[in-house]
């Protein structure tokens, strides 16, 4: 009897449709019926029809919700809509045979349970499929717009909060959100096992706790994660995405320290453990947006001049130049590059014969991202110049004749990510340099030493 | 005439009377239909660029620059190849469970259906030789055979499960470096110089720079295969003449040189507009090259001319051949635009035959002797700004068994390891590189992988990567099919990406 039961609840995703496919009918006939006379006694029949199979269709999502474990509040929705549904197909059945109501307009009746079947199907749907189901494809710009971004698929962290990270809020949580939480939730409990609080994690499943505290590799959490992908009792389920290895030593770590809550991760190796988690910055180097081709004739008269003129890829019209093969390239041969000006993203410069003078016509290249200009005589005295150019990034300046009281020039260009003056002017001045702290880890001036240690003679 | 020819001659007679207007028409409409079809659907292109405008700069020259086909992360990759195969357990591995069971005999479920290439009869385990420690911000293991190279242990990306099927030098380092065992295919720096060409006009794209001899394989391992010659990777030498056959002979000028390189491109100027032929271009411009090389070469490959600190940086030995000259060479070739520099040191065969092969003597002056180039090389790149926009790869052609070796059954005085293809450790560093990042693992005596185990070809597909091509679609047209690099192999290791 049971099975039975049991089984009358698992037909409810199908039998729901038959009420759909009833009402529907019924309510195309209802508009069709306002031109042509149809048959009353054919609308009678599909209403009735329709309430019948609703009914049934409720019971059987009563039996379904009270034995699959989904929670009152996640079916409410549903479950309001569906009886909705219900009534008013039997509303609209006895308005139709004049029983009941018979001065309210059939329309009126028609109408609303046909709102009601909609919202009735798409809560239902929403607990098959998943609340984002139906927004999942739509452009993520468009989602972000509206204020809807899913969740990361990767947690992500940001290094310089790695102190300040807790267990269980800000690396657990987020692993078991993604992978385990969408089985082993209120609404869909399998194996009795909740994880979508801390609380329900130290309470387990229906074969008691999943931790061990006093022995962690014992721990029914540890277990069934590490056994072969293969096995039965594998979780996730094989079909489902996996752990990746680094989450795993997370996940293990954590059960090993006792599986802490708001505890900071106090490990010596935190950093290790987390680094693979560090966001990484996937933004591409050079502009995103789309660009006119550059004219074919100023491509070929700056590769007449013998420099290298490439697009950044095959398919991009952002341009890179360099002048490694035209060492003579000098400060009034910048004009020649103004025609593709717009183009050009990196400029390579370096070991030519450009001196301060170049930089006063650099700014007309406002899409510059990467400027060489080592092994040159720029001092630095107008780089102030340079702050137009919003993209710029990385600025190289190695052996040049940079000097130190230009530094300030530097400090403003506060969009340049990058400064290298290794061994210019500046590095030989004086020894060393303090820079400002939040300079530092822009300004590279590098003068690497290794010191000579024991070993570095020792013969075995 | 002679009946013989005259017979010849009526022969050819006869076949050209075979092929009438008619006959051609009659036999070949469809095959003329085909070629007409071909060229209007464009189906049948493979491997070729998207821009004409940069093919034909390639007809005239074939080594000019190309665009890549994604935005590359790197411009250059500098290879540092240990010949012979590097001891993982006495560098990277760290296994402390080994060194329990140091001197034990090696359970049979470790020798069951296992070949190995000198190890006979039943050996014992070998714990090693090296002290760990954990270094840097990440904490990643380094042995104290490598006490300089500590210190620059976060910039790199440890691939800790290497795998390759080959367990003999010579067809391992052609898997290394061809994609394949056997012989007959580009190497790694002749399908980027390929595909990218080389910046530099007055250099080689691809510079090969070898220290200690060459590697087993040969000079196949930098060959250019069925790709044309000029790909090929041009081997420098660090002491004598950097290039051979460059330098003018005996009693001829430079402008004599000139006059006769002249003369040469004169006459293959005048053939070029008779035949209209590609080749003779490409030839007039290898001779140019070869003019311009004869300066620029020796200047490049003159370190004496570095500052003081930089060679006490590097450890360099002017005008001797040495791993460090090489390391502060490729510094030198990458800042001047050489496109790949690929360095083969060689003395890694730690087989434990000898002093100098046994993993607690020879081995560790090996490691000495790399050791602080390497570590220079990462911070003289970095300092230079160069560090981003160029990828460095560590490795050899396999790794070494956790088992003593005995060679031929019997017990050797000196301590070493078999060949071991299972799993090894290799890394790269750079651009697009995630600092600090490891992947892959070995069992606890470093035996087999555990997880995160990549191939030679997954190493070569995302070398490809970072260089902007994918490894699926840069192909090259040969025999009538599109050949790969990495045959129908390999994945990109996103795990140690940034």
């Amino acid at each position: 009897m049971e099975v039975l039961v049991e089984l009358f609840g698992r037909i409810h995703p199908l039998v729901v449709h038959l009420p759909i496919g009833f009402i529907l009918m019924g309510l195309l006939l209802l508009v069709y019926e306002q031109k042509v006379k149809a048959n009353q006694k054919v609308l009678q029949f599909l209403f009735f029809w329709s309430g019948i199979s609703a009914l049934i269709a409720v019971f059987s999502g009563l039996v379904h919700y009270n034995l699959e474990g989904y929670s009152f509040e996640s079916v409410q929705l549903h479950l309001f809509f569906s009886l909705l549904t219900t009534l008013l197909c039997w509303l609209l059945y006895f308005r139709l045979l004049n029983k009941f109501l018979p001065t309210t307009k059939v329309s009126f009746f028609g109408g609303t349970l046909f709102i009601a079947l909609l919202l009735a199907g798409h809560f239902g749907g929403n607990l098959t499929h998943g609340d984002d189901y139906l927004v999942e494809p739509l452009p993520q710009a468009f989602k972000e717009r509206l204020g809807w971004s899913s969740a990361p698929k990767q947690i992500e962290i940001d290094p310089s909060q790695i102190e300040i990270l807790v267990w269980y809020d800000d690396l657990i949580n987020p692993l078991l959100q993604q992978k385990c939480v969408s089985c082993h939730n209120p609404k869909k409990t399998k194996g009795g096992l909740q994880l979508h609080q801390y609380e329900a994690i130290l309470k387990g499943g229906e074969h008691g706790e999943i931790i061990n505290f006093s022995n962690p590799e014992k721990s029914a959490f540890w277990q069934r994660t590490h056994l072969p992908l293969t096995h039965k009792k594998h979780m996730p389920p094989s079909s489902k995405t996996q752990f990746s290895q680094v989450e795993m030593t997370l996940l293990e770590t954590w059960v090993k320290e006792g599986a802490p809550k708001n505890d900071l991760l106090a490990l010596n190796n935190a950093r290790a453990l987390l680094m693979p988690f560090f966001k990484s910055n996937e933004e591409s180097l050079y502009p995103e947006e789309e660009l006119q081709a550059p004219a074919s004739t100023a491509l070929k008269s700056l590769l007449d001049f013998n420099l290298i003129v490439l697009p950044v890829n095959q398919n991009s019209n952002w341009l890179e130049i360099s002048a490694v093969n035209q060492p003579a390239f000098a400060d009034q041969d910048l004009e020649k590059l103004l025609p593709l000006a717009e183009h050009i993203v990196v400029l390579d410069l370096s070991k030519t014969q450009v001196s301060d003078a170049v930089l006063t016509k650099l700014q007309n290249f406002p899409n510059l991202v990467v400027l060489k200009l080592d092994y040159t005589a720029v001092t630095g005295a107008n780089f102030e110049l340079l702050q137009p150019l919003e993209r710029l990034t990385f600025l190289h300046l190695t052996h040049t004749l940079f000097e130190s009281s230009y530094l300030e020039k530097l400090y403003a260009l506060s969009n340049v990510k990058e400064i290298y003056l290794f061994n210019s002017k500046l590095s030989q001045d004086s020894a060393s340099i303090n820079l400002p702290e939040a300079q530092e880890k822009r300004i590279l001036i590098g003068n690497f030493k290794l010191p000579k240690i024991a070993s570095d003679e020792a013969v075995y | 005439m002679d009946p013989l020819l005259k017979l010849l001659e009526e022969y050819k007679t006869n076949r050209a009377q075979d092929n009438s207007r008619r006959h051609f028409l009659h036999n070949c409409t469809l095959g003329l239909g085909g070629i007409a079809l071909g060229s209007m659907l464009q189906g049948c292109k493979t491997g070729e660029n998207a821009n004409p405008w940069y093919d034909a700069q390639r007809a005239l020259n074939p080594l000019a620059t190309l665009p890549p086909p994604f935005s590359p992360k790197v411009k250059s990759v500098i290879y540092l190849h240990m010949v012979g195969a590097p001891s993982q357990l006495e560098m990277f591995d760290y296994k402390p469970e080994l060194q329990k069971l140091h001197n034990q005999p090696c359970p049979d479920s470790l020798l069951e259906g296992k070949k190995f290439a000198f190890i006979r009869g039943r050996p014992t385990m070998l714990g090693s030789q090296a002290e760990f420690v954990r270094a840097g911000q990440s904490g990643n293991w380094v042995s104290n055979y490598l006490p300089h190279f500590q210190k620059v242990v976060d910039e790199v990306a440890f691939l800790k499960a290497v795998k390759t099927d080959q367990f003999n030098h010579g067809p391992a380092q052609l898997l290394m470096h061809t994609g394949t065992p056997r012989f007959g295919r580009p190497s790694l720096g002749s399908w980027v110089t390929y595909g990218l060409g080389s910046e530099n006009q007055n250099l080689p794209g691809f510079v090969v720079l070898s220290s200690g001899g060459t590697p087993d394989a040969g000079k196949s391992v930098w060959g250019s295969g069925f790709l044309p010659s000029v790909y090929q990777g041009v081997q420098c030498r660090s002491k004598g003449d950097p290039v051979l056959y460059l330098k003018d002979p005996n009693g001829v000028s430079r402008n004599l040189k000139k006059d006769i390189i002249d003369a040469i491109n004169d006459i293959n100027f005048k053939t070029f507009a008779q035949q209209k032929d590609p080749e003779i271009l490409t030839r007039i411009n290898q001779y140019e090259m070869a003019y311009r090389m004869q300066i620029t070469v020796p200047e490049v490959m003159d370190i004496s001319t570095e500052p003081e600190y930089i060679k006490e940086l590097y450890g360099v030995e002017p005008g001797k051949e040495s791993f460090a000259n090489n390391c502060l060479l490729a510094r030198k070739m990458v800042e001047e635009g050489v496109r790949f520099v690929q360095l083969y040191d060689w003395g890694w065969d730690s087989h434990g035959t000898d002093h100098s092969t046994a993993v607690d003597l020879g081995l560790r002056n090996k490691c000495r002797e790399i050791d602080r180039p390497i570590t220079a090389l990462l911070l003289d790149l970095k300092q230079r700004g160069l560090l981003d926009e160029t990828l460095i790869v560590w490795g050899g052609e396999f790794g070494r068994t956790p088992m003593q070796e005995t060679r031929e059954g019997k017990t050797m005085k000196y301590k070493g390891r078999d060949h071991h293809g299972e799993a090894f450790t290799m890394w790269m560093a750079g651009g697009g590189i995630k600092k600090g990042a490891v992947h892959g693992a070995t069992d606890p005596i470093g035996y087999q992988s555990i997880s995160g185990s990549v191939s030679v070809h997954d190493i070569q597909a995302t070398i490809l990567h970072l260089l902007g091509f994918d490894h699926e679609s840069f192909t090259y047209d040969f025999q009538g099919r599109p050949f790969r690099l990495t045959d129908v192999h390999g994945g990109i290791i996103n795990e140690i990406l940034a």
